[in-house]
């Protein structure tokens, strides 16, 4: 299901992130930091075809349409895992009622999502892989989910590619 | 150094074992360098940090982290050469070698001693 070009992006992704330590800040950092986007972007709407959209959600969509096209399986999860994000992002936007309060809390969740980023890359002693190249940082999400698969005993594809499992020859 | 890195599913990584392989290990220039393998049973172990020796596993993270190792992957048979724990040279497949990387291993090791 995983086209070559995913392949490589996740081979390359997992090359730096290979310490444990730096996987966990990862989970952690890499949803928090995706949160902090789609609320952001909930501040700003537009109207099309006769209802109101929020940049958020149509950023999410590309998204997903995105991740769905470099692995079908990986990309339907990840559109299920957005929805919510986009939907509590929208709630809290709206909670909090200002704008000025909502870039307050984008900044906090931003900057805390890459503090604890670069602390996993301290433990890792490889610097993030979005410095050398920008598109990684459309793999980070997919890595956590591809990693969780793998883990939970599914996408053998996906393992060999991030160089995991064992090293039985076949 | 230089580094081999093929797979046994390979023909191409065959031939090189077969055919260069063989002028390479009795030419001079082999003689001058430190010759590595790495060779596992099938292409999906390449990439794997088990299948390199812990001395090499840099190498292995260098080059999927590389711009060629992103768009191209592991096409091989793959040759890396190495001086200072740096990859200078790296090319790949049976003409990459005869072409490209023979005729730098030779202008490289010219005026080392024997």
């Amino acid at each position: 299901m995983a086209n070559d070009l995913f392949r490589r992006q996740l081979a390359s992704y997992a090359s730096v992130h290979r310490d444990w330590r730096n996987k966990a800040t990862h989970f952690v950092g890499i949803p928090v930091i995706v949160f902090s986007l789609l609320l952001l972007l909930s501040l700003w709407r537009f109207e099309l075809g006769d209802r109101e959209w929020t940049v958020s959600l149509a950023v999410a969509i590309v998204a997903v349409l995105g991740w769905i096209a470099l692995d079908l399986g990986i990309g339907i999860l990840m559109g299920a895992l957005m929805a919510p994000a986009w939907y509590a992002a929208d709630a809290l936007a709206g909670a909090l009622g200002s704008p000025s309060a909502t870039w307050t809390a984008f900044t906090v969740l931003f900057v805390g999502g890459w503090v604890l980023q670069f602390l996993g890359h301290h433990y890792e002693g490889k610097r993030p892989a979005l410095l050398d190249n920008i598109f990684q940082g459309f793999i980070g999400p997919m890595f956590l989910v591809a990693e969780t698969m793998v883990v939970m005993g599914y996408r053998r594809d996906l393992a060999d590619a991030m160089g995991e499992g064992d090293v039985t020859v076949r | 150094m230089l580094v081999f890195v093929g797979d046994q599913t390979s023909e191409d990584c065959k031939v090189w074992r077969t055919q260069w392989e063989p002028l390479f290990v009795a030419s001079p220039v082999y003689k001058k360098l430190d010759y590595r393998v790495i060779y596992p049973a099938r292409s999906a172990l390449l990439s794997k940090q088990q299948t390199w020796p812990a001395d090499l596993r840099w190498l292995l993270d260098t080059f999927l982290m590389s711009q060629v190792g992103v768009q191209e992957g592991f096409e091989v048979p793959r040759f890396f050469l190495v001086q200072n724990k740096q990859v200078t040279f790296s090319t790949s497949g049976n003409n990459g070698w005869r072409e490209v990387m023979w005729p730098t291993l030779q202008d490289v090791t010219s005026g080392q001693p024997g």
